[in-house]
């Protein structure tokens, strides 16, 4: 089968980048730049979308060439050579790539079209986009590169995205600050990432996924129980732990998970679009994808795998504790998707990794969604953040709260949901770990769902039901009508009216419907027997059986399971309702100051002191390390000092040299002379004794 | 016919009045004049050994060193012109700009 036209899915998006960057120096006409913007930046992510498309359905009727290799193109054949070490330039198509592929132009599609509303008032349309474009190449990059050092260029360059999409709004201090803590806290990820393709490439002799020869990594540790290099000899399961475990650090700080989570919460300074982006459809899910990718190393690691496991119960359930105090709605939001990560690294780290995956896409929809919703509701009410300050947003903006009302109950869990199936999937895998650990990992993925199902209620509650809680005039949709497109850029609501609010809300329609069906579409009841998104990913993703790993009977029938977590989710988002709207209506609209005094709060608010802590060892330590030891100890003690030494000794043989140098003549003078006399008479003597 | 021993030991006794002077003097015209001795006791050598060995080669090289001479001097005479009209003095003791 000719797949050659795949490439198309890689490069679309990197032309629509060229243009939009380039274009500023050929068109003059700001507003022919602008609309040629319009149509070509989302145009082709939608165009790599339908590509994407069209492969994954030849792919489909095709079962038997399920990976498929692209050289990307015969110029960089190899890509990179030195010595022994030979890179090519190959993008791997199979069904992996294929499925993330179409979430990341697919959602990131509809982000784009999006956007053109969002930010059709702002100074740096065409930039923006130009950073759009270039986030989906590289994540694409990402995804379909077929070896490890291609992955970190995408890996890299969605860094670089994010950095400059976060701070778009430079001009503002605390976003520029954002986006340099978004890109530092990635880089202590990517050093144990590219220490990881360090190890990979001097243990087993390639860097690629798939080659034609069949000797890529991860056809090599295609082996029960054992892992072969290049030349034939057996890998260590010590060295499959480290590389594992350094694979693992660049995924924690992509994927945002404990210790490295940090940065995504300040991630929202950005554009709401680009919270969208990043949190939803790129990004976040890079460490989830190359996870999954890397799945024939990580089955041949029980430790590894064990870690993932851990961390990620771990981050999912305290991101969901502090998402419970949070007042700013983009906050909420964040820490959501924190702990929807953790969810995802439990699955990986269970062995489920195609449920992984599965939940990265339904929460692309719904996070996406759950965003863009936000942004709308942040604009119509000008700008402000603040929980506490809105309410009663129904009545205003009835189609967002349509749309985040689904994608609010699809995240939280609600019975047939996408985000159900979702997340059931993955609590039956951690109940099943092959550790045994099962009944720990199901307790406490349970106990996060219900977390869940309560704060983003609790969101809803604030947000948009009992009285409102602003003054008249700050509501921007008071100014025309009951429109509710919202959200658009900085316009500041002086009765401008909108026209082509469409644009905005198509694609909030699109993403509900993907929100509310797609779990029952790809999960266990959907159609053509079920399991679709399974059994499609399979041929990417080890079994746990590849590793001599087994999972556990089960802890309770399905049917059972399916009870007792939509009960969770139900009770979850019943008590936010009880506890807020009762609130609401005695009176207390704000928390009570004593609320937000308890220690408790403060805690979670302060994000269980992480930032405090960093700030304490990175920030005031490093800065004392670099004061008091490096620059005193080393810099001046040290390294000056035995500059100054040198240049100090140096300074005093040449000032007793220099009194040779008397400025007579005759004094030189003398010196030659006593200089040939010497050489005659040494000639003499040499004569003399032959 | 002169033994060629005589005219060594002239050129010999000249060439160390000469060298005594370079050293001693602190006028440059006397300096010159004293290196220019050098080059003639030096000259007459040549001359010397050469009619001894019956060769011209001695009177070539003399010609050629009276030659660089010529250029020489004119060089040094400007370079003593031009100091003492920067200085109004000519005495080398009183030019050590060079020394530290």
């Amino acid at each position: 089968m000719n797949l050659q036209f795949a490439q198309l899915i890689l490069w679309l998006p990197l032309l629509g980048f060229l243009f939009c960057s380039t274009s500023g120096l050929y068109i003059k006409d700001r507003a022919l730049q602008k609309r040629l913007t319009t149509i070509i930046a989302p145009g082709v992510v939608l165009a790599s979308f339908v590509i994407a498309l069209l492969v994954t359905l030849q792919f489909g009727s095709t079962p038997r060439e399920i990976i498929a290799l692209i050289p990307g193109t015969s110029i960089y054949d190899p890509w990179i050579r030195f010595g022994g070490f030979r890179v090519n330039f190959n993008e791997v198509i199979d069904p992996l790539s294929l499925v993330m592929s179409l979430v990341v132009t697919g959602v990131g599609g509809l982000i784009h079209v999006y956007s053109v509303g969002y930010m059709k008032d702002d100074r740096d349309y065409t930039r923006f986009f130009t950073y759009f474009n270039l986030f989906i190449f590289m994540m694409l990059l990402l995804v379909l590169g077929d070896n490890f050092l291609l992955m970190f260029v995408g890996w890299e360059g969605v860094g670089v995205c994010s950095y400059l999409l976060i701070s778009f709004w430079f001009t503002d201090e605390a976003n520029a600050r954002a986006g340099n803590k978004a890109f530092i806290v990635n880089r202590v990820g990517d050093l144990g990432f590219s220490l990881g393709i360090m190890s990979i490439w001097s243990y087993f002799g390639t860097v690629s996924f798939y080659t034609p020869q069949h000797r890529g990594v991860l056809e090599l540790a295609n082996h029960v129980g054992r892992v072969l290099d290049v030349t034939g000899g057996v890998v260590p399961t010590a060295v499959i732990t480290m590389i594992c475990l350094l694979l693992f650090v660049g995924a924690v700080g992509k994927s945002a998970q404990i210790p490295l989570f940090v940065w995504l919460p300040d991630a929202m300074a950005g554009p709401t679009p680009v919270s969208a982006l990043i949190h939803a459809a790129t990004m976040v899910t890079a460490g989830v994808v190359m996870l999954s990718r890397c799945s024939f190393l990580f089955v041949h690691s029980a430790v590894a795998l064990h870690v993932v496991a851990w961390v990620g119960l771990a981050t999912a359930f305290m991101a969901a504790t502090m998402a419970l105090v949070q007042t700013d709605i983009k906050k909420v939001l964040a820490y959501s998707t924190i702990s929807q990560l953790g969810y995802m690294f439990m699955a990986c780290g269970v062995g489920d990794f195609s449920d992984g995956i599965f939940h990265v896409v339904t929460h692309a929809f719904f996070k996406a969604l759950l965003f863009l919703g936000a942004g709308a509701v942040i604009h119509s009410m000008l700008g402000e953040q603040d929980m506490r300050k809105m309410g009663g947003l129904k009545k205003k903006l009835p189609a967002t709260w349509a749309v985040m009302i689904i994608a609010t109950y699809s995240i939280a869990g609600f019975p047939l949901l996408s985000g159900f199936w979702s997340k059931d999937a993955i609590l039956d895998s951690a109940s099943r770990s092959f550790a045994g650990d099962g009944t720990l990992l199901y307790a406490g993925g349970l106990i996060t769902a219900f977390l869940t199902a309560f704060y983003m209620n609790r969101l809803m509650w604030k947000t948009f039901y009992t009285q409102e809680r602003f003054t008249d005039g700050q509501l921007h949709t008071h100014h025309h009508g009951d429109s509710d497109d919202s959200g658009h850029g900085e316009d500041q609501g002086n009765g401008h009216v909108h026209p082509s609010p469409g644009t905005m809300m198509w694609p909030l329609y699109i993403l509900a419907i993907l929100a509310a069906g797609f779990g029952w579409f790809a999960g266990p009841y959907g159609p053509s027997g079920g399991n679709l998104l399974d059994k499609f990913l399979a041929p990417s993703i080890a079994p746990l059986s590849l590793g001599g790993l087994h999972p556990q009977a089960d802890l309770m029938s399905p049917v059972a399971g399916y009870l007792l977590s939509s009960l969770i989710a139900i009770a979850g988002l019943v008590l936010a309702a009880v506890m807020y709207g009762r609130r609401m209506e005695s009176g207390a609209i704000l928390e009570p100051a004593a609320a937000d005094a308890s220690p408790l709060v403060q805690f979670l608010r302060n994000n269980w002191g992480f930032d405090a802590l960093y700030n304490l060892i990175f920030i005031k330590g490093g800065g004392l390390l670099a004061e008091r030891g490096l620059m005193r100890g080393v810099e001046t003690d040290t390294i000056n000092a035995a500059g100054d030494g040198i240049a100090k000794s140096v300074g005093g043989i040449s000032h007793l040299l220099r009194r040779i140098q008397t400025g007579y003549v005759r004094n030189y003078a003398l010196v030659m002379l006593v200089g040939a006399v010497t050489l005659v008479v040494g000639m003499l003597v040499g004569v003399m004794q032959h | 016919m002169v033994p060629v021993s005589y005219y060594l030991s002239l050129s010999a006794v000249l060439f160390t009045i000469g060298v005594v002077g370079v050293l001693v003097k602190r006028n440059p015209i006397q300096v010159f004049m004293c290196i220019e001795l050098m080059l003639n006791a030096a000259n007459l050598t040549f001359i010397a050994l050469g009619r001894f060995y019956g060769t011209s080669v001695g009177e070539m090289y003399v010609i050629f060193a009276l030659a660089v001479a010529a250029a020489e001097v004119s060089v040094g005479l400007g370079i003593i012109v031009t100091i003492f009209r920067t200085r109004q003095s000519i005495d080398l003791d009183e030019t050590a700009l060079l020394k530290s």
